[in-house]
């Protein structure tokens, strides 16, 4: 901040301003790449993000939770930081958007991460922290290359720039310098992998062909939802599509420049799908082509649902024919198209981060999401059904059937309660203000904790189970450790091993609306073990566990569980032998996905990885693979 | 075969339905970690037997095998030897050359200890044929994108430690995070690329037309149009014996297959290449060079770190976290090494009941087309002799091939050419534990040129001087 700014805010002010909740930051809507609008011109959209405001913003610019560093790796240098508290930055919502000025590209990554994670808390209706993290370190030109990608182990977002294909560009400059860090889908892409690794850390864990290509896939939802929020882009979308949605390239593509700079004469992906092919699913393997599955089949629901809210207008703009007459559409019926697309965009968004509260803490399959992605319509919407039927109705499209429910009805498909009642779940009353206020504040001392040090299974060793990231003493950690006996006392119901080590990685409050539209608030708990002891035969840690939901009265709601066969084979024995077939044809599908990985990993012959090493998602590999077009 | 008439001496024709005794002898040189095997078919019917040699190689990084072992150069001295007849002359029908790798090509580089031998033909890989632009065009991209890999990793590690910090091993990284000492990852890198490059001097020796006593007859297999490929003694060009017959089971010509031999698309790791193959400069002129890589802004941007409010400290640990978040570069050198491993010839020699399978260092794409063709399969079971695909390495040899195709009753022997190399880390899987356990429950005996780990399941490791004979006396009806 500059002297004179601060000086004005000085703590003896006797009419201090009140501080803004939102710091306003133009950018690239979607990248600089110009977009055709036919008589209209090519125009090159922009807009304004609405950011939280943050006190303290250090050059860079460097938040509590982002900050960005421009150090260019190649050339070994930084370049000039953005100080968006400077005055002349302030008083034109940060920088004009401008490839040459590299505080733009600063402000922009920035603005579009702010953002994102502030809706991801909005849609969740918590605070995301970093937790062991602690921050998220962003270099908007780490590299040179047609690349970007999150790395887990550093906490880094690395984007590269290059430059364009020297021939066939579309509308850039053939061999212009690109700057991933300035596609506001590829941030946003990142961006989500960066929070999904926040939410469930475990997913890291490619344990099946799903598991990566639900990363990518959700990635890409996120992105493409959010050019909805931004009538920069919306409206004249929707105008030159003359309403309708699927055939706008600029609302459905992803990554533009991208794509068009790299010669495929396309974005780098599409949600739009014209011809829905069920069998896609089974037979795509690659995690971006799989992943757009799960996109299509998302957004098959959204246009269909667009469709339906929208069909009112149309009658009333055409006479009741629901033909629109050829030539332009009347602004205000663009107007409120826009609005309903929205609407709908946003009540998909949060949807679709709910769901995350009633996934199980790892091996997501597609299945899974569909089925938390109905739980959370139920719990956010009990009495309108059409959104949950649309997905299932778009995921059935897409070949992704729910299976495991058995039918098709929004009811079997959303989780089924607990099979026999589970009370006794513990709560600790004197925490009941803290969790209440972990709903919208800085996590004082809930805990999220990566599972280090898995080898004891005595829950007073919680400082050796987790490290650094152990609950300090006192009502937390006392929380913890009854959380940790109440599951075992409860293996068979929580369906864990009463064996196997067991580790507390999460818990945090979530609202629900019951049926009669009050809203309550319910806690979810994830469990994890292990099954090092089969490493050796396996060539790789087991990994299982659960995820919890237990109401305010104690009562456990939904168990969401992802079962190993048991390390005590007499109790697999008593097992119900559906758990125990599922248990084991986890275990199988685990060894499946090892062998599979490992034949396409082609480092594999020469690396050497520890069991626990095995099966870890690594981003880079992912999306440079993808971009050799492996998967066009 | 274009062995000019007057040399060539068909034996007598034999009733129909005659049996006749043809010994089968395979040859593996121990090179270290490479390839070398001869093998002689003689039917006792010619004026001397049928030799193929498949490969003739050796990795930079491989370690001498045994103290006082014989040199690479000996080896091929030896080889030569071992062909030469009575009348002074060292004859091979046929040299096979799976695929361009320096582990299976170096020895050809030796251009003196060539230009006396008299070779019949050399088979090589269809993607190796100059005039199909479409092969042209991937050996072009695999060979600069190698040459630049090999050049820029070079570069980065002379430039030392500052540079040197994104030259990290995954291997490294996994066991730094254990807190074990970090192994020499560069050096494996530049090998690994240097594995990859053209050796076009070995190459020239088997293409050029003037490496051998006389320009062999040059075969680019599977020939178009053939699906796997065959020859046989039919041929009364050829001197393969009657009866006989050697099968080209890859590598593909499909499509799907060869979209995977492609290599990494240079750009995606150009944090390591100093080259402007974007802009089209000619990626050999900059070899050796750094800091060609474009800038992304004018150098007035260049700022101090103290203006983002950095100390040293804090710049130093900032550019360990870009370090260890950048790509790997071994990354890149393992894809190019796959996407040249993908174009191995695998070939069949079929002497009546008796299989001969070498693979090269055929991967899973090659494999997996293989057992897709429920003919090949079966022509694949009861294989007699296995030359281990990419000296035991695990995506070499698939567990299916292993299970369903060899079997004690079978199997003679399943051959691994493999050694120690200077690289600590992952190169302690090769071979792997659990293949080489697998094929000895599926063969009567596993043999090792050197064993790579010293409590190896099968035992000491043959102690033969340089090389290893597998006889087997095969029977052909004629």
């Amino acid at each position: 901040m500059s002297p004179a700014l601060r000086s004005r805010r000085d703590a003896d002010d006797p009419h201090p301003y009140r501080r803004p909740s939102r710091r306003p930051l133009r950018i690239f809507a979607l990248d600089p790449m110009r977009v055709d609008r036919g008589k209209s011109g090519m125009v090159t959209p922009r807009a304004t993000l609405f950011v939280p405001f943050e006190d303290g913003l250090k050059p860079g610019p460097q938040g509590k939770r982002l900050r960005v560093i421009d150090y260019d790796g190649v050339h070994q240098r930084f370049y000039a930081p953005i100080d968006l508290d400077h005055p002349d930055v302030l008083i034109r919502d940060g920088l004009p958007p401008t490839e040459t000025d590299p505080r733009f590209h600063q402000q922009m990554v920035y603005a579009v991460m702010a953002g994102l994670w502030a809706d991801f808390e909005t849609a969740l209706g918590r605070r995301v922290t970093l937790g062991r993290k602690q921050f998220l370190t962003v270099f908007p030109h780490a590299f040179y290359g047609q690349n970007a990608y999150y790395d887990p182990d550093t906490s880094s977002l690395l984007f590269g720039y290059y430059r364009a294909d020297a021939t066939d560009v579309g509308t850039n400059l053939p061999g212009q310098m690109v700057y991933t860090c300035l596609s506001h889908d590829i941030i946003a892409h990142e961006t989500t992998h960066s929070l999904v690794d926040r939410l469930r850390p475990e997913f890291m864990i490619n344990s099946n062909p799903d598991v990566p290509a639900f990363h990518e896939g959700f990635a890409d939802l996120v992105a493409i939802f959010q050019h909805f929020k931004m009538n920069e882009v919306l409206e004249p979308a929707l105008a030159d599509s003359r309403g309708e949605l699927s055939r706008s390239e600029a609302l459905l593509g992803l990554a533009r420049q991208f794509g068009y700079s790299t010669g495929t004469k396309a974005p780098l992906r599409t949600a739009r799908d014209d011809d829905p092919d069920p069998t896609r699913y089974r037979s795509s393997e690659e995690p971006h082509e799989r992943g757009a599955v799960l996109v299509r089949a998302v957004f098959d629901a959204f246009i269909s649902m667009y469709n339906q809210r929208t069909q009112d207008l149309v009658r009333l703009a055409s006479d009741g024919s629901g033909v629109l007459r050829e030539g332009a559409l009347h602004p205000d019926l663009v107007n409120r198209l826009a609005r309903e697309a929205s609407a709908l965009a946003n009540t998909f968004f949060t949807a679709l981060i709910r769901a995350f509260d009633y996934l199980p803490p790892l091996d997501v399959t597609f299945e899974d999401f569909l089925r938390s992605l109905v739980t959370v319509d139920f719990t956010l919407s009990p009495s309108d059904e059409s959104l949950r039927v649309a997905l299932i109705e778009g995921f059935r499209r897409h070949g992704i059937y729910p299976t495991t429910a058995g039918s098709l009805g929004d009811e079997a498909v959303a989780w089924g309660p607990a099979t026999k009642p589970i009370t006794g779940f513990p709560f600790e009353a004197s925490l009941l203000a803290d969790v209440i206020r972990d709903l919208d504040d800085v996590d004082p001392e809930g805990f999220e904790v990566d599972p280090k040090g898995f080898d004891d299974n005595d829950r007073r060793g919680l400082d050796q189970m987790y490290g650094e990231a152990a609950p300090s003493p006192g009502p937390w950690r006392d929380w913890a450790v009854h959380l940790y006996d109440f599951a075992k006392a409860h293996p068979d119901e929580l369906q864990l091993d009463p064996d196997a080590h067991l580790c507390v990685t999460g818990m945090h409050p979530t609202i629900r609306y019951r049926a009669n539209g009050r809203p309550t608030v319910d806690l979810v708990v994830r469990y994890l073990q292990e099954r090092p002891d089969l490493a050796t035969a396996t060539g790789f840690v087991p990994r299982g566990g659960c995820t919890v939901v237990a109401g305010g009265d104690g009562v456990v709601r939904y168990v969401i569980a992802k079962r190993l066969p048991a390390q005590n084979p007499a109790v697999d024995a008593k097992l119900p032998p559906a758990q125990l077939a599922d248990a084991r044809s986890r275990l199988a599908g685990l060894g499946r996905q090892l062998v599979e990985t490992r034949l396409h990993d082609p480092g594999d012959a020469y690396r050497h990885l520890e069991p626990d090493q095995q099966l870890r998602i690594r981003f880079a590999l992912l999306h440079s693979a993808h971009e050799r077009g492996e998967d066009q | 075969m274009t062995t000019p008439a007057s040399t060539r001496r068909r034996p007598k024709p034999t009733p129909a339905g005659h049996e006749v005794k043809v010994d089968v002898e395979v040859r593996m040189y121990n090179v270290g970690f490479g390839d070398c095997f001869l093998v002689t078919l003689d039917d006792h019917g010619q004026d001397r037997p049928f030799r193929m040699l498949f490969d003739c190689g050796r990795h930079a990084g491989s370690r001498p095998t045994q103290p006082g072992e014989t040199p690479f150069d000996q080896v091929v001295d030896e080889l030569i030897a071992d062909v030469t007849g009575t009348d002074g002359v060292p004859r091979i029908d046929v040299i096979a050359v799976t695929h361009r790798h320096r582990d299976h090509v170096h020895g050809f580089s030796f251009v003196d200890k060539w230009k006396t031998v008299d070779v019949g033909e050399v088979w090589l890989p269809w993607v190796e044929d100059p005039e199909n632009h479409f092969a042209a065009s991937l050996v072009a991209k695999q060979d600069a994108l190698a040459t630049r890999a090999f050049h820029a990793l070079r570069a980065l590690a002379a430039a030392g430690s500052s540079a040197g910090s994104s030259v990290r091993s995954s291997v490294g990284k996994d066991a730094a995070s254990k807190g074990a000492k970090l192994p020499d990852p560069t050096r494996e890198a530049i090998d690994i690329a240097y594995n990859s490059t053209t050796n076009r001097v070995a190459m020239a020796t088997l293409q050029g037309g003037h490496g051998f006593v006389r320009p062999p007859r040059l075969r680019y297999l599977p020939r178009p149009g053939h699906g796997p490929d065959q020859f046989g003694g039919e041929d009364p060009q050829s001197r393969i014996p009657l009866g006989a017959r050697i099968h080209i089971l890859g590598p593909s010509r499909d499509p799907e297959v060869i979209a995977t031999l492609d290599p990494p698309a240079g750009a995606a790791y150009e944090p390591l290449m100093p080259s402007n193959r974007a802009l089209g400069a000619d990626a050999s002129a900059v070899a050796g060079e750094t800091g060609t890589v474009p800038e992304p802004f004018d150098r007035s941007w260049e700022v101090n770190a103290s203006e983002y409010g950095l100390n040293k400290t804090e710049v130093a640990e900032l550019r360990t976290t870009l370090g260890q978040a950048a790509l790997e570069p071994l990354e890149l050198v393992y894809r190019l090494d796959n996407s040249i491993n993908g174009t191995s010839l695998v070939i069949l020699i079929e002497i009546g009941t008796t299989k001969l399978l070498f693979p090269g260092d055929a991967q899973w794409g090659t494999w997996n087309a293989m057992q897709k063709n429920t003919d090949v399969w079966a022509l694949l079971k009861g294989t007699t002799i296995y030359k281990v695909g990419h000296h035991g390495s695990h995506n070499a040899t698939p567990i299916a091939f292993v299970e369903q195709c060899l079997d004690k009753s079978a199997t003679q022997a399943a051959m691994i050419s493999v050694a120690p190399t200077n690289y600590s880390g992952g190169w302690q899987d090769i071979p792997l534990g659990t293949l080489v356990a697998a094929l000895g429950d599926h063969s009567r005996q596993v043999v090792e040129t050197e064993s790579a780990a010293p409590d190896h399941p099968k035992g000491p490791p043959p102690k033969v001087a340089t090389t290893y004979r597998q006889t087997v006396r095969a029977t052909v009806l004629r």
